[in-house]
């Protein structure tokens, strides 16, 4: 490990697969018949027909949504490691992630009281 | 080093300002969510909880977090004009935007976040908490630009601020890892170490590289010439009180980040003569704004370009690197602070308000109607422009005499040109105020307290600053001292 020959298996795998898939597209590409229609041109979606339009407006409360997320999301990614390491810690690792989850709640506190979970 | 290091109240100490003002702007937006009827109150919580920061700055310095942070008398000074130039902006700031009920709690609190986080930008002895530091002002100004957010102008310079000021963060992000790709750290004070122990370096492309990012990022931010696009359309967009802090104290940290890092890298880093390019970057960036400014009919648009000017006239003390330009700048700095913060309050009060645009020509004979706003505004143009006994002079001055003493003589001449352009500008608000007629009815801001007080200290900073100015230079000259030159 750590020497570059050790590393070649892999770079013969990135030129294998790259290879195979271009290959694949060219020759379908050169050899393949090529009689368009509207459904063919068509975007694939499983085979059923297209209801709507793939690029429209989406409401902001989407966005809001993921940006809660995004704190509950931050909270978890902190608390595992931290989890791993809290024996050897003890109280001073505990007061510190009590700080951490303090702030975290002060943003959850306001966005609850400023309706940021209010759908309508 | 040992390989954990243990973190200890000493080193929490060393960062009491910024998190006083951290949680301070959680209280206040916590506040505004549970305690809405109390809002007239919340700037004094907001300027008590300064102060107190402002106190807990004075106790300690030398470096801590194992070198991450560094305090020193420069960064007291720094966090000094910060929390003057929060205090200001929130004194007069509260009245400008209470006439649109936009006075929420979260504006002080991301008027407090910018300003935490210039002051551990500048405190910062690591490229990664000066980037954090520089990060966190950033976003909170980010927001601050878009504050008015039903407005179409108010939110094309929060985009535009935020695009641009992402890709600058980029760009400094870049120039560091670059840094840290040649040497191997991104402590400030090993690679001090590092250029101290290879004094004959000489010119070394990828050191050479990261410092032009750095230089250009941090440009970005101080709006030099290149770097400027983004300035006139964030100032005319941006609600008053919060450009009269974002065109001052950023400005000033990024000035500090900017001297530290160059006096930390340059003289073994780059074999290219870097003081006559950094110098010619002064100079366009002095004509260029003083030259544009003049055809301006927007107050806030021909502030921006007088604000690229101003920052020209640091670039010149930047570029002559000697302890003495340093000491001018940071007096030029300090002036130039409670200078623009003075005109922007003063041009909110003077205008039909923050959904209106400011053109010169509503001044018209408001400097005889309104004589306390229009005395406020009149001043910061003659310090701005620098005439004695204001000081604006005494800062120009200062960088001026610094250039000459060490041979720039060109460059300070450049100076001078453009700071007699400028005149034309600056004194044809003075004319609009007390000689024109009025031509149409203006509905200014009513005066009150607050906004009296901010108007005395403006004042006072400006006029009382520049007739006895000795006590800032002192203060100005043992900050300087801590920057070592290599």
């Amino acid at each position: 490990m750590g020497t570059p020959i050790a590393f070649l298996p892999i770079l013969v795998m990135i030129v294998l697969a790259m290879g195979l898939g271009v290959v694949m597209l060219l020759l379908n590409f050169l050899i393949g018949r090529k009689q368009p229609s509207a459904r063919k041109l068509s975007p694939y979606e499983s085979g059923m027909p297209l209801l709507d339009e793939s690029r429209k407006r989406i409401s902001v409360k989407f966005f809001i949504v993921a940006m809660i997320f995004i704190i509950f999301d931050v909270e978890v990614a902190f608390l595992f490691p931290w989890a791993t390491v809290f024996r050897e810690g003890g109280m001073r690792l505990f007061i510190e992630m009590l700080i951490f989850l303090a702030i975290l709640f002060a943003g959850y506190a306001y966005l609850w009281k400023k309706g940021a979970f209010d759908w309508e | 080093m040992p390989a954990f290091y243990t973190v200890t109240g000493a080193d929490f100490a060393a960062i009491l300002p910024e998190t006083i003002l951290a949680l301070l702007g959680l209280l206040l937006i916590l506040l505004d969510a549970f305690a809405r009827p109390l809002r007239s109150t919340f700037p004094y919580v907001a300027l008590v909880g300064v102060a107190i920061a402002n106190v807990m700055g004075h106790y300690t310095t030398g470096a801590y977090f194992a070198g991450a942070i560094e305090v020193s008398d420069l960064t007291k000074f720094v966090e000094f004009l910060t929390l003057a130039g929060v205090s200001l902006a929130i004194l007069g700031g509260e009245t400008l935007l209470a006439r649109d009920n936009k006075n929420q709690g979260e504006f002080y609190a991301f008027l407090l976040w910018a300003a935490a986080g210039v002051i551990l930008m500048v405190k910062g002895g690591d490229f990664l908490v000066i980037f954090l530091g520089l990060e966190i002002m950033s976003i909170s100004l980010y927001v601050l630009a878009a504050w008015y957010r039903e407005l179409p102008a108010s939110v094309e310079a929060g985009m535009k601020y935020f695009l641009v000021g992402a890709f600058a963060s980029a760009i400094l992000l870049f120039g560091v890892a670059t840094l840290y790709g040649r040497l191997g750290t991104t402590s400030l004070s090993k690679i001090a170490g590092h250029v101290q122990a290879n004094p004959a370096i000489g010119f070394d492309p990828l050191l050479a590289f990261g410092l032009v990012m750095i230089v250009a990022a941090l440009g970005f931010k101080i709006a030099l010439v290149p770097f400027h696009g983004w300035a006139p359309d964030v100032y005319q967009g941006m609600t008053t009180p919060a450009v009269a802090f974002l065109s001052t104290a950023p400005k000033a940290g990024a000035v500090v980040v900017l001297i530290h890092i160059l006096a930390v890298t340059l003289p073994g880093a780059l074999g290219v003569p870097w003081q006559p390019l950094l110098a010619i970057l002064a100079g366009i960036t002095i004509l260029f704004g003083n030259v544009v400014a003049l055809a301006q009919r927007d107050l806030k648009r021909m502030l921006a370009y007088s604000g690229i000017a101003q920052m020209g006239y640091v670039a010149i003390g930047i570029s002559t690197f000697t302890q003495e330009a340093f000491e001018g700048v940071l007096v030029f700095l300090a002036g130039y602070l409670v200078t623009n913060i003075a005109a922007f309050l003063a041009i909110g009060a003077l205008s039909n308000g923050e959904k209106e645009s400011h053109p010169l020509s509503d001044l018209a004979g408001l400097g005889r109607s309104q004589p306390m706003a229009g005395g406020i505004l009149a001043l910061s143009m003659l310090s701005l422009a620098g005439m004695p006994p204001t000081i604006g002079f005494i800062g120009k001055f200062l960088v001026f005499r610094a250039a000459v003493d060490s041979g720039f003589v060109m460059l300070a001449l450049v100076g001078v040109a453009g700071s007699i352009i400028s005149v034309g500008f600056y004194l044809r608000v003075v004319y609009m105020l007390f000689m024109k007629d009025a031509t149409r009815e203006v509905n200014v801001a009513p005066d009150d307290i607050p906004s009296g007080a901010a108007y005395l200290l403006a004042a006072a900073g400006m006029l009382a600053l520049g007739l006895f100015p000795s006590a800032l230079i002192d203060f100005a000259r043992s900050a300087a001292s801590s920057i070592s030159l290599l």
